[in-house]
């Protein structure tokens, strides 16, 4: 990965230059072994942000449409993305993200399964809380604030502000959660309203700090 | 929202839509005497009609879909029926029983439907967030009168009765 490595020493100097960016509770994420990251989504700055800034290298599940530019295609798997087709069942990035985490990665996941449009929480989806579930491994909740008033799903990004009017952008990372192994479907539908209400709690409260 | 000082401020998208309604809306609407609104809207619509796969490191990472047969045409809703109008081609209609899915992606609308496959609408002169807004309400309505609520519209639309 060492395009991934080189990007992010490049880009974590950038986006301090055009950012006020703060980073609480990384000492949360551990420095090794397998881990899934679940965070709000409010903007394309968000992926960029985490991926620079994680204290480790972070494999992010990204909608497939990112792939079908050629150059785009080379370059996503190297800084760690992986495709998922939105508008079906996608099992396959379901295995690869299972695969991942068996090789003790850190996966990156957005559970609202899109950019919100005015900066609140949406909805996750219930797929992505299964697949926490089903994957029995430390659960990090991270909350952004900020990127939406950086650059609005509706908007465009500001790529040379500096000085004083530069957008204050806040990662938080949370207190890790378990929800142990789930192998059995009748235990994790059993087991989803809750572990989606502690999900969307811990994300909520790291958003607004 | 930025206001007109430039300052970023936050508004939900229900006064969004709203103050969109009050303006008259790009969305072309008419009413069919029945009470029941028809809208349409231009579009340059495509499809997909097969998968790429991502390799890497010798793996299968995972697939994306290959969209091609890119026309200019007019999107209808029209009651439980959502048409299709290319110019030289046969009209298409799908019953909205036939969308498993449907979501935003970038300015374009994903239709995932059940034997026509995934079909993308870019949206012309209207915004693709009021026509998502505009297709959950004609699915919930539709699914409704079926003793019906949809809880998921993506990755696939999933219904559950009425309690």
């Amino acid at each position: 990965m060492i395009l991934y490595r080189t990007v992010r020493v490049i880009a974590a100097m950038y986006f301090r230059t055009i950012l006020k960016l703060r980073i609480e509770g990384a000492e949360h994420v551990p420095v090794d072994g397998p881990l899934l990251l679940v965070m709000n989504h409010q903007s394309h700055l968000d992926p960029l942000l985490v991926n620079t800034y994680c204290p480790r290298l972070v494999f992010t599940m990204t909608k497939s449409s990112a792939f079908r530019n050629r150059l785009m295609r080379w370059i996503e798997p190297r800084v760690g993305a992986f495709p998922t087709r939105r508008y079906q069942v996608d099992p396959q990035s379901v295995r690869v993200a299972l695969r991942f985490l068996s090789e003790g990665k850190a996966v990156g996941i957005f559970p609202e399964g899109e950019r919100s449009w005015d900066a609140q929480l949406n909805p996750l989806r219930p797929g992505t809380v299964r697949l926490l579930l089903k994957a029995g491994v430390p659960v990090i909740p991270c909350g952004i604030s900020g990127t939406y008033e950086a650059w609005p799903r509706w908007g465009r990004m500001k790529w040379f502000t500096m000085g004083p009017a530069r957008p204050r952008v806040t990662i938080r990372y949370g207190k890790p959660l378990h929800f142990g192994k789930n192998d059995d479907r009748a235990t994790r539908e059993a087991a989803l309203p809750e572990a989606t209400k502690q999900v969307e709690e811990a994300i909520l409260a790291l958003m607004t700090g | 929202m930025r206001s007109s000082e430039g300052k970023a401020e936050t508004a939900s998208v229900d006064d969004l839509i709203e103050a969109i309604d009050h303006m008259g809306g790009p969305t072309t609407r008419a009413e069919d005497g029945s009470g029941a609104f028809s809208y349409e809207a231009s579009v340059v619509a495509s499809s997909a009609t097969s998968h790429q796969t991502v390799w890497w490191r010798g793996g299968v990472l995972g697939f994306f879909e290959r969209i091609t047969d890119r026309r200019e045409a007019t999107l209808r809703l029209s009651g439980s029926e959502m048409i299709l109008v290319c110019r030289d081609r046969e009209r298409l209609v799908w019953g909205l029983e036939r969308i498993d899915a449907m979501q935003i992606s970038s300015r374009a609308i994903q239709l995932n439907i059940r034997d026509a496959g995934l079909q993308q609408m870019e949206f012309l002169s209207d915004s693709p967030k009021r026509w998502e807004d505009l297709l959950r309400l004609a699915l919930d309505r539709f699914y409704a009168l079926r003793g019906r609520e949809v809880v998921e519209y993506q990755p696939k639309v999933v219904t559950r009765a009425l309690s």
